[in-house]
């Protein structure tokens, strides 16, 4: 670093630095999707060929540069970077909405307020908060003033809407599951459930509530790659719990839709009979009322 | 701009050389006319060396899946996604950002 001024120098360790966070944003969103985003790559072009430019004078390619050229290409490499770096985490942010979105389509309000809770609490929220940060983090993105701490915390955002992705994503199966038993008693009363299926009440639905507290309690780790195979051995026994009981209310579907069918019908004879009883009172309260004005002059 | 002078360039020499071709395969006053074109373009290519295309800057990238995808199965490109035409340019993403950004969480 001899052939280097003070200034360039520093530059080039910031670019250095910046790389460092490029480097690893570009290998966490190339796994995402598993496709290529030209872009960033358009712009990693450029600064390789700014650095090269580096190079032609510091190999005595080019002798006659003035003495701000060295310093005007790093930095003009370094924004290069920079732009490259906000086009991944751009990238990021874009893919993890998509792919939050699509996850918890078909799962509804009452599911997530029954088996995670925290959904509602701080995920969503703070999902809608970085959304809406997009704006003020496009503004920033000012090449004139290229600043690492605006890098950093976009990047602090990103992190923490992968750790949340991380969280729902391991919901997923009890969510499913849980929707599932819901669906499946959809229009089934609780008189069918306690005179057809009494165990539901009594066995099932505690268990099935003890099962989704044990769900919400696993915490999953902020750093997403590191995992208790304790808590995984524990998390994937209560969805088989689960499944199994989702099973044993399937088994018992029929019965109750049959009982359910036979109820409506013996509803329906009832109504009848009523309709009967309410006609003849009428005819005879008029026959009464007929009586009594002949039998009094 | 220097970059596109650089390209006519670049085309008058290839059809000089073809011209040069022709000149050989007919008679002596023809072939001597062919080294003259010869030794204009060695003259042409030593400009090029001296002319300085260090601060031009590179052109942007074009993609063109269909033709991505002929390549990766002409020289058998090692990479799957892109080989397979999985690349996402600038228009695409703006797009796909719309549809994501469109939809509601739930």
């Amino acid at each position: 670093m001899d052939d280097l001024s003070d200034r360039e120098e520093t530059r080039l360790k910031e670019l250095t630095e910046l790389y460092a966070k490029y480097k690893h944003i570009m290998l966490y969103a190339d796994a995402l999707r598993g496709e290529h985003f030209a872009p960033p790559t358009n712009e990693m072009k450029d600064a390789f060929d700014h650095l090269m430019r580096i190079y032609s004078v510091k190999f005595g390619l080019r002798p006659d540069q003035n003495e701000n050229y060295v310093f005007t290409n790093i930095d003009a490499a370094y924004r290069h970077i920079y732009r490259a770096t906000f086009e991944w985490l751009d990238y990021i942010r874009i893919v993890q909405m998509d792919y939050i979105t699509k996850k918890l389509e078909d799962i509804s309000s009452e599911t997530l307020s029954a088996v995670f809770p925290d959904y509602f609490k701080d995920i969503r929220p703070e999902i809608s908060r970085i959304v809406a940060e997009i704006p003020a983090y496009k503004s920033d993105k000012d090449i004139g003033s290229p600043d690492i701490a605006i890098v950093t915390r976009y990047f602090e955002s990103v992190k923490q809407l992968r750790f949340h992705l991380n969280r729902i994503e391991r919901n997923i199966p009890a969510l499913i599951k849980y929707e599932e038993i819901t669906k499946k008693l959809d229009g089934i009363s609780s008189e069918a459930l306690v005179n057809i299926f009494p165990e539901y009440y009594k066995e099932i639905l505690p268990n099935i509530s003890r099962i989704v507290a044990e769900i919400t309690s696993y915490k999953v780790d902020e750093d997403v790659d590191s995992s208790d195979i304790q808590i995984e051995l524990q998390y994937s026994e209560s969805i088989k719990q689960l499944e199994s009981y989702s099973n044993r209310i399937n088994s018992m579907i029929p019965a109750l839709i049959k009982y359910e069918g036979e109820r409506k019908n013996e509803k329906r004879h009832d109504y009848t009979i009523y309709a009967i009883i309410a006609v003849i009172a009428a005819l005879v309260g008029a026959a009464a009322s007929v009586i009594i004005s002949a039998a009094i002059p | 701009m220097k970059i596109k002078h650089i390209e006519k360039s670049r085309i008058i020499e290839r059809y000089l050389y073809s011209l040069i071709r022709c000149c050989f395969k007919l008679k002596y006053p023809s072939r001597l006319c062919a080294v003259g074109i010869f030794v204009w373009l060695v003259g042409l290519e030593m400009a090029h060396e001296s002319g300085d295309v260090w601060d031009v800057d590179l052109p942007e990238m074009k993609i063109d899946k269909t033709q991505i995808k002929e390549q990766a199965k002409k020289y058998r490109m090692g990479n799957v996604p892109l080989g397979l035409g999985r690349v996402m340019n600038r228009d695409e993403f703006e797009d796909y950002k719309i549809e994501v950004l469109s939809r509601r969480l739930p």
